[in-house]
């Protein structure tokens, strides 16, 4: 049966919402967050583009809710670095309490879409596109030509404007 | 600000891209100057396209350069390189197929809505729809050519849903809404949602509210369903209305737009109390209580204040 209507996701969630909730606490052992989670693997279920035909709706929840909490792994990584580097900051150098908290998800963003390409790509663009550096000064600091610095941009460009 | 879910087809963006690499490198020359220019004016695409990176980019450079390189550095972590692990191996059952739409590129992040305690939000959302959130409340929008995706956080909102040929989704912590043109209300408790139809008809797996209903729901069912309440939706226009209100009632309402403790004494908690209170000011409505009932307003810090009764 083709099950791309709402009314089968519908369905899906109200089946199985209180199962996965279970067994997100299982593997996480806190109830708030498995809960939260839970919420966003239905949040990314009801953004796909296409909903699979459904043999096995447990099986294909679990797969789906185990990118969630990869992703939420990743926050908490990313979190530790962000507020060892926000401690190590200056105090007129610190961004105020409200940006704090943007900037980290706008970087959790960032880190999202260029997840998988090698750290010096990575470094390239932010040199480029925060620190605003000139192709020359980021070839001279990461000891790379000004052709690969060129390469890079592009590889990343592609995926934090596009997701491509 | 901006919400909608941006496509671009590969083509146009390897060319927007090309076009922001060879700028950044330098200035153009006067012939490549014209083909960006041609470029740009061939087809509204390119021309959405180009403004969606200066978009992204703004938010780039409003980004703190130590922080964004520390980030994005951040060693991963062995939980997640197991969590990694056990989904490439277990990641090929039936689900293998599914092609989950990648994260949107930056600006989508703007789509999330927030209002600090004390404040109401208003916000006219793409499709013509108005988001209003009440105090300490937080929503979601997600839209696309297929769908429009609304999610609760925390807090309460109205939502005035414009007619459109997409369907709008609700998700709630306890439920997941389907919504037809009209007016909701939508608020989280700790145990269930509580949703009040204005004006449309909502639907719960199946089974629809009417308009000028209220009922809660914590599963596939609605649950003490009722007539609206008369307070219900009322902080959009910033008024707490009470109609027979017991004081204790009364007071956590209160509360929910104040910081800090606003505490009821248990002997005049059943004092019943009725009006309509402006929310802008309620250092105001605790003083008209004084007057309104047998009851003393004690103020131990500004976040701090009881209601008992008077000695």
């Amino acid at each position: 049966m083709p099950s791309a209507s709402s009314s089968s996701l519908e369905g899906l969630y109200h089946a199985h919402h209180n199962w996965l909730t279970g067994w997100l606490r299982r593997r996480l052992g806190c109830p708030d967050n498995a809960a939260d989670l839970a919420q966003d693997t239905f949040m990314r279920l009801l953004q796909a583009r296409e909903t699979p035909v459904l043999n096995e709706p447990r099986a294909f929840l679990t797969t789906v809710a185990k990118r969630v909490l990869c992703n939420h792994y990743r926050r908490q990584d990313l979190e530790r670095a962000y507020y060892q580097a926000l401690a190590q900051l200056p105090e007129e150098l610190a961004p105020s309490e409200e940006h704090r908290a943007i900037i980290f998800e706008t970087l959790l963003e960032l880190d999202r879409l260029l997840d998988g390409l090698a750290p010096l790509v990575k470094r390239a663009f932010l040199l480029a596109q925060v620190d605003g550096l000139s192709y020359g000064e980021i070839a001279a600091q990461l000891n790379i030509s000004l052709a690969t610095v060129k390469r890079y941009l592009n590889k990343a460009a592609m995926r934090c404007y596009f997701a491509l | 600000m901006n919400s909608a879910h941006q496509e671009f087809s590969p083509q146009v963006a390897e060319q927007a891209v090309h076009w922001l690499i060879e700028l950044q490198g330098g200035a153009l020359d006067p012939r490549q100057q014209q083909a960006m220019q041609q470029w740009l004016q061939a087809h509204e695409e390119h021309r959405r396209a180009w403004e969606h990176i200066q978009r992204v980019n703004q938010r780039l450079r409003g980004l703190s350069s130590p922080l964004a390189h520390a980030a994005l550095q951040a060693p991963r972590s062995a939980s997640r390189r197991r969590a990694l692990k056990t989904l490439l191996i277990l990641g090929v059952g039936g689900a293998a197929g599914l092609t989950l739409q990648p994260h949107n590129p930056l600006p989508s992040l703007l789509a999330d809505y927030r209002s600090p305690v004390g404040e109401r939000r208003r916000q006219q959302l793409d499709d013509g729809s108005q988001l209003h959130l009440n105090t300490r409340s937080a929503a979601d929008v997600r839209f696309d050519a297929e769908q429009r995706l609304v999610r609760l956080l925390e807090g309460e909102i109205q939502l005035t849903v414009a007619e459109d040929a997409r369907p709008l989704r609700l998700l709630s912590d306890f439920g997941l809404l389907q919504l037809s043109g009209g007016r909701y209300n939508l608020r989280q408790f700790e145990h269930y949602s509580l949703l009040s139809v204005h004006q449309g008809s909502a639907s719960l797996a199946g089974n629809s509210l009417a308009a000028g209903l209220q009922a809660r729901f914590n599963g596939p069912q609605w649950q003490a369903s009722q007539l609206l309440d008369s307070n219900a939706g009322a902080w959009v226009d910033g008024m707490l209305v009470a109609a027979h209100m017991r004081l204790g009632d009364f007071l956590d309402e209160l509360g929910r737009y104040r910081r800090g403790q606003l505490n009821c004494a248990p002997e005049v908690a059943e004092l019943l109390i009725s009006g309509s209170y402006p929310l802008a000011d309620s250092e105001r409505i605790l003083d008209l209580l004084e007057i309104a009932l047998p009851v003393r307003v004690r103020r131990f810090t500004r976040y701090w204040v009881s209601v008992e009764a008077r000695a």
